[in-house]
């Protein structure tokens, strides 16, 4: 069995490599001239249901020449060499197919291809940490491929998180609240660092993007004040149109990450955006969407409608009065085309999402331009440019006094008033919305690849890039409203910019040869480096004289605030991947990296890998239900660079006195910091049965970081404000994940296809180094034998009757904090169907977890606030206090509440439906569908919160274990109609 | 076939790309951080005073929120919000497992980090001066400030680490040390190399009070009263606060102050029958009139939400003694040096004195009460103590002075109740860090 590019196919000698160089630099110009070509064209289908397949790799095997389908399913291979040749042409979702055919100089070939669903992706080719392109094939560590297209067909999505959401195991992508825009939990097999982010890193078409999803004005402190808006902060990946995105690369873990080096412990996400097909008219796609977003109303305020405040005031329910139908519009226009050497992609879009709380929405516009130039048959340049536009609105919500539903929720409906009808706890609904909070960022990513293919057995890539932010936050509170619980008199405005770039340069050399014994070898080495910076500003201005005014000059007091980081990384790398037959296959590779994170006294760390994979199919003593297998294992290793200017010590500039300068102690710095070093094995297999139309992916992964960098808190007496940043943790995560996929029934007018994936997971710190009082960053407790962000809490164990001094009688808790649970799921499930039946598809996301516990910490604020449904329904008439409600106040005053997160979620249901042709091309349109799609629609848990899925941090705060005031993701509900033409 | 063992050439050539690559990315790895002073930068000559600034605006503005903590666990004030850790220390709840970030760990913290970097700063003046270091100002100021807060963590927690990093000593040693450190500055602020005549009266009357105030804690009464009487009337040693930043921000108006939260208040369970409810002042228990000295505010028609604290249950009355985060708050004055006459007096059994040092007080203009005079009946001994600790409580509201009054005029369960703590306890922090301490290593606070 042979696949499209195996060393099978390639000469025997690297002398001839050599020679072959030599000639090709000389005297390639004319004898391309010479040589007799032809055109090899064709068609590409569904063999399914008979449709045209875009998008379809079709390439002569043991040459570069290829290209790819166009919107009609036609493809055109100009130069082929005259003679016998084999076409292939393959699909993610389907079987590839190979077809030999005799080419004639001068003239056509016709070619066409019927390709099979298949459950099994080992055919997939896949460039991300492999050291070049390569088939799943020969890998033996695990890659997860989305096919972002075919998701959009029946999911459309509003950002990149939406579409990771139950398609790849292990990964986690989710929604955390904090209304529209809000920032989503990205995160790849759990946690692997005490304190560092734990999302994964980002590439977009070969460069590194911004991935921040956390707050960032409260990093500069002087007055910046709190978190803008809660905590939630703006997702970046947010920014992107996910009508842009062609595929997306995972690499789950350290052993498929060791090539990106020191900052991939986390995985490594890469996103390929569209390219144009060659030899192809213009091709336009259009869609407009339109929908609606609404929260679910299930906010503890139902009975406040029950009570009346003191000056006769009926109080409101929040469920009737601030949930509203928030507007969705989207429009997107992107066309493609090219001619024999060069191909362009470009597409505009709009969208504007209002939130169902409102004051809240975002919107996004992107313009996109990406160009493929073959300046040769061995050289060829890829251009990628994409700015977009992206302004939020945000809703104030989570950890904050201007909270807009939490003064609702916790508000007392018997003090309600008219000008506070929810009884407000801290700033009344009608002030808050007064508040204006946004965002707005333009960025710019692009790259230029150059590949030069000196041979077909030495090639060269070198990718150029840049990703480029900036963001603009504006808060201002108008100065006749009363905001003193959040620390504002007279108003306040706030002015703050960040502007982040990471410039990206990678090179990679790929040299494929024969080793003795027929066994294939392909060489890569390369380089790789990133230069990063962000810097934050920020003006503020207090205390306006009065109203009408909302300039931070125009306030009394008027303060400044900048933050600076910088971090520079360069590595080395070099790997062989050995194919013994076309069978075994084995990869040895090691990563050098250098980073001015890195402590003076630290040097370089490596990073070496070891797979194997062994594909046993079409064995006769397999059964013949089994139709494909590959078992696979791999032994890598990747890292995570620590904090900028950790490794720095320092002294902090401040200001004392009336404002004159001081120093006081600051880091305490580490020559010798490194970066976290992640080793992971990972065993597994990828089997196909019955014709591939049954797929299970399954992997055991056990990953153990044994330099984790702890923060070591040291004695405060010693003056030194920050902690100590040491590489003497351990860390393990073991885990498996499942992917199944199951083609039930495949016809022309009716198939059903399920996927199933699931993962499990335990975390777990071996080692604090021998320190006690480690914490997160969120201040929990870190302690040796329990997962990262593990939940710890007080328990009950006694109560006293009550007393004279104590009416509501005296609990007792236990002396120490107790373990309740981890703060991430421990078992995750998500099972998607997809029914077609004629022009219709219906596909359903379903997901499930279970495992994690949190500190529901709305629960007993409520109680302590006097307030909430189930703290009203114990008051006796006239709402007056009664034993039960006391007792509850003492309760939930001694003790927090702790939940488990587990919940099942309907994600997504949609109903796509294809316009028959004859009505499209009556408007002059070519495939035209209509989806109409749901998301978020439902969750059932047992939790006395309003999401377990909240978190007020937003990303990554699932280390915090708080929901705190955050409101859930609204469900949204849409109508898109999509035509080409 | 050729490998590339057989290719030195190209060996060669990869292992000197690499040897480049190396050489030039080692300068490429070097970032500045231009948002903070290394060590070896803060020793320059143009940089000490900004240290010597340090150490004693540290020390400034760490005394907010201990002052905060000390208070709700006396009967100043009490928990008005919804944090429980704040509801444990108004409560004077123990737990064994304090907790490790709660409401008093990081104000003490703060102040035990104050107190680093102010023995850091004498060090490296040390190190710098050599020599002439003890004439500097600048290791005066350093000085002064470790004994600050020294003296200050001696009101607020019954056990401390000595040093940085060292073992743990009572209250009382810390205040022995305190009184060491002022006694030793005295002498040394004379013969230093003050360019201000008024630069050395001002360290010289902030050593005498804190001497004279670590003195009367400790006992020695008669050196208590001799310093006290040489601080001069219109002296106030200030914690300067200052809006420009968080970090220079009022704690205590911060969390008090109705322009601000409102997470606590004066404590209404003790001081409900002598508010004012129509001025908002504390009502002077001796003359019944109004005490200007304990302002108090209140959003009577909860016009501006400002009438409950919040936690939307308990009334709030404003902490109007600091109504912004610029407002100072005195680390020591000269109506507390007349205190401690009148204590002293008092102690050695001159009522009359005790009576004329308080009166002093209560005759500054803005206070204007009417004279105390001596009892004429009853225990009499006992109503001068009842006097001295109301005038302190007045005088010294909000100070961070209340814990210590009540603790060691053993008076906690009479004021407040049984079973509650005395002092704070050692930071949960410090005590899990430094290796001289450990867990299970602390012995207090004891129980009222």
């Amino acid at each position: 069995m042979t696949t499209g590019f195996t060393q099978l196919d390639r000469p025997r000698s690297f002398g001839r490599t050599r020679w072959a160089l030599v000639c090709a630099l000389t005297v390639a110009p004319a004898l391309l001239h010479a040589q007799q070509t032809g055109i090899v064209v064709g068609i590409v289908s569904d063999g399914a249901t008979g449709q045209p397949l875009s998008g379809t790799t079709v390439s002569i095997l043991g040459t570069q020449l290829g290209g790819q389908t166009d919107g009609r399913g036609h493809f055109i291979i100009r130069g082929v060499t005259a003679g016998a040749a084999t076409v292939r042409a393959q699909r993610l979702g389907f079987r590839p197919e190979s077809k030999p055919m005799s080419v004639t100089a001068g003239d056509s070939v016709r070619v066409n291809f019927s390709l099979q669903q298949s459950a099994v992706q080992l055919s997939e080719v896949v460039t991300t940490g492999t050291g070049g392109a390569v088939s799943k094939r020969e890998l033996g560590a695990p890659i997860g491929v989305v096919d972002a297209s075919k998701i959009e067909d029946v999911k459309p999505s509003s950002d990149i998180g939406s579409i990771l959401e139950g398609q790849v195991a292990g990964v986690r992508s989710t929604t955390v609240g904090g209304g529209v825009g809000g920032a989503k939990d990205l995160r790849i097999r759990g946690t692997s660092s005490f304190t560092l982010n734990q999302r994964p890193v980002v590439y977009i078409d070969g460069v590194r993007a911004d991935t921040r999803a956390t707050d960032w004005t409260a990093n500069l402190g002087n007055q910046a004040c709190c978190n803008f808006n809660g905590g939630t902060g703006e997702d970046r990946l947010s920014d992107l149109n996910p009508d842009d995105i062609d595929h997306i690369e995972v690499l789950k873990g350290a052993a498929a990450a060791t090539l990106y080096g020191s900052e991939a412990s986390n995985g490594v996400i890469q996103i390929f955006t569209k390219r144009g097909k060659a030899e192809s008219a213009p091709q336009w796609a259009l869609s407009v969407g339109t929908g609606l977003d609404r929260q679910r109303e299930n906010y503890q305020t139902k009975l406040y409608p029950l009570f009346t405040g003191p000056d006769g005031t009926h109080a409101l329910d929040m469920n009737k009065t601030l949930i509203q139908n928030g507007p969705f519009q989207s429009y997107n226009a992107e066309v493609q085309g090219g001619a024999s050497k060069a191909t362009y992609f470009v597409s505009g879009n709009f969208s504007k999402e209002v939130g169902s709380i409102q004051p809240n929405d975002q919107t996004k516009g992107n313009i996109r331009l990406n160009v493929n130039w073959n300046a040769s048959d061995k050289l060829s340049f890829d251009v990628h440019s994409g700015f977009a536009r992206d302004y939020i609105n945000a809703l104030q919500s989570g950890n904050n006094w201007a909270t807009l539903t939490g003064n609702a929720e916790n508000g007392d409906p018997r003090q309600a008033t008219a000008a506070r009808p929810y009884g407000e706890a801290w700033i009344s609904v009608a002030d808050i919305k007064r508040i204006t909070t946004t965002s707005d960022a333009n960025r710019w990513t692009g790259s230029g690849t150059a590949n030069y293919a000196v041979t077909p057995y030495f090639s060269n890539r070198l990718t150029v890039g840049a990703d480029i932010v900036g963001e603009q936050k504006e808060r201002f509170f108008p100065q006749d409203g009363s905001y003193g619980s959040a620390s504002v008199t007279n108003g306040e405005k706030t002015n703050a910019s960040r502007n982040y770039s990471v410039y990206t340069l990678d090179y990679l050399g790929t040299l494929t040869f024969k080793l003795p014994m027929g066994i294939g070898s392909t060489f890569s080495f390369g380089g790789q480096g990133f230069y990063e910076t962000e810097v934050l500003t920020a003006a503020i201005g207090k205390q306006f004289a009065g109203p009408g005014i909302s300039t931070v000059s125009a306030a009394s007091q008027t303060f400044g605030a900048e933050q600076y980081t910088h971090a520079v990384q360069v590595g080395g790398l070099a790997q062989n991947r050995f194919a013994f037959g076309d069978r075994f296959f084995t990869t040895v590779g090691v990563r050098v990296d250098g980073n001015s994170a890195f402590g003076s006294g630290f040097g370089y760390q490596a990073y070496p890998k070891i797979d194997a994979a062994y594909n046993l199919d079409a064995y006769d003593w397999l059964p013949k239900s089994i139709s494909s297998l590959k078992i696979r294992g791999a032994l890598g290793t990747a890292g995570k660079a620590p904090g900028p200017f950790d490794s720095f010590q320092t002294f902090q500039p401040v200001a004392v006195y009336n404002n004159t300068p001081a120093l006081i102690p600051q880091g305490p710095g580490n020559l010798k910091l490194g970066p976290e070093k992640s080793t992971e094995i990972d065993v597994g297999f990828d089997a196909g049965f019955f014709k591939d139309r049954l797929g299970i992916e399954a992997s055991m992964f056990q990953t153990k970081v044994n330099n984790a960098i702890v923060p070591v808190l040291l004695p405060p007496s010693q003056g030194f404000t920050n902690t100590q940043s040491q590489n003497i943790g351990g860390l393990k995560n073991t885990g498996w994940e499942a992917s199944i996929s199951l083609l039930t029934v495949e016809r022309a007018s009716f198939s059903w296809r399920n996927e199933i994936r699931m993962d499990g997971l335990t975390n777990k710190v071996t080692s604090l180094g021998g320190n006690t009082g480690v914490t997160d960053a969120f201040g929990n407790p870190i302690k040796v034998g329990y997962p990262v962000g593990a939940v710890f809490g007080i328990k009950p164990v006694s109560y006293a009757p009550p007393t004279a001094t104590s009416p509501s009688g005296t609990w007792t808790g236990t002396d120490t904090a107790e373990f309740f649970g981890p703060p991430l799921p421990k078992f995750n499930l998500s099972y998607s169907p997809t029914l077609k039946w004629r022009s219709m598809t219906f596909y359903t996301l379903l997901t499930m977890e279970r495992g994690a516990w949190f500190n529901n910490g709305d629960y007993p604020y409520r109680f302590r606030q006097h307030t909430g449904d189930d703290f009203l329904k114990l008051l006796g008439p006239n709402g007056a206090n009664t034993f039960s409600s006391d007792s509850a106040v003492n309760y939930w005053h001694t003790f927090d509440a702790f939940d488990k997160r587990d919940n099942v979620r309907l994600r997504t249901v949609s109903l796509a439906f294809e316009v028959p042709d004859e009505y499209a091309r009556y408007v002059r349109f070519g495939k035209t569908s209509v989806v109409l799609s749901a998301n978020n629609i439902m969750w059932w848990d047992k939790c006395r919160c309003n999401d377990p899925n909240s978190n007020w941090a937003g990303a990554d705060s699932f280390g915090n274990n708080g929901a705190f005031l955050t409101d859930p993701s609204p469900r949204t509900f849409r109508m898109t109609v999509r035509t080409r033409f | 076939m050729q490998s590339m063992k057989k290719r030195p050439a190209a060996r060669l050539a990869w292992a000197g790309a690499m040897l480049l690559a190396s050489v030039g990315c080692h300068d490429l790895l070097s970032v500045q951080n231009p948002q903070a002073f290394t060590n070896d930068a803060a020793n320059a000559a143009e940089l000490l005073p900004a240290v010597a600034a340090g150490a004693e605006g540290n020390m400034q503005v760490s005394i907010a929120r201990l002052a905060t903590m000390t208070g709700m666990l006396s009967d100043e004030f009490w928990h008005t919000g919804t944090w429980s850790d704040w509801l444990d220390v108004s409560k004077g709840t123990i737990r064994k497992n304090w907790p490790f970030n709660g409401a008093f760990s990081g104000p003490e913290d703060n102040m035990l980090q104050a107190r680093g970097t102010a023995e850091s700063a004498s060090r490296r003046f040390e190190s710098v001066l050599k020599d002439t270091a003890k004439v500097s100002p600048l290791w005066i100021t350093s000085e002064m400030a470790r004994a600050w807060t020294d003296l200050e963590l001696a009101m607020s927690v019954c056990q401390v680490p000595s040093s940085a990093g060292a073992e743990l000593v009572s209250d009382t040693v810390l205040f022995k040390q305190a009184a060491d450190t002022f006694a030793t500055l005295i002498p040394l602020i004379q013969a230093a190399h003050y360019a201000k005549v008024e630069d050395r009266a001002a360290r010289l009357n902030q050593a005498r009070a804190g001497l004279a105030r670590a003195d009367l804690m400790i006992g020695a009464y008669d050196a208590a009263l001799t310093n006290a009487q040489l601080v001069p009337a219109g002296f106030r040693y200030d914690a300067v606060y200052s809006n420009n930043s968080g970090f220079q921000n009022n704690g205590m108006a911060d969390q008090g102050n109705s322009n601000y939260n409102r997470s606590f208040s004066i404590r209404a369970s003790v001081w409900q029958s002598l508010i004012d409810t129509v001025n908002f002042t504390l009502i002077d228990p001796f003359s019944k009139k109004p005490d200007q000295r304990v302002q108090l505010g209140h959003d009577n028609n909860n016009a501006k939400g400002y009438a409950r604290g919040s936690d939307g249950v308990t009334v709030f009355y404003s902490i109007n003694k600091y109504p912004s985060y610029a407002s100072p708050i005195a680390l020591t004055k000269s109506e507390e040096m007349n205190l401690i006459v009148a204590e002293v007096k008092w102690r050695k059994g001159d009522n009359a004195g005790a009576l004329a040092a308080m009166n002093i007080n209560r005759a500054l203009p803005g206070v204007a009460l009417p004279a105390l005079t001596l009892p004429t009946s009853g225990d009499v001994s006992t109503q001068i103590r009842d006097m001295i600790l109301q005038e302190r409580f007045a005088v010294l509201f909000g100070e961070g002075s209340r814990m210590q009054d009540l603790y060691r005029f053993n008076l906690v369960t009479q004021r407040l109740g049984p079973g509650r703590a005395t002092k704070l306890p050692l930071s949960r922090t410090e005590q899990l860090t430094n290796p001289h301490i450990g867990e299970g290593k602390e012995t207090c606070p004891g129980v009222s």
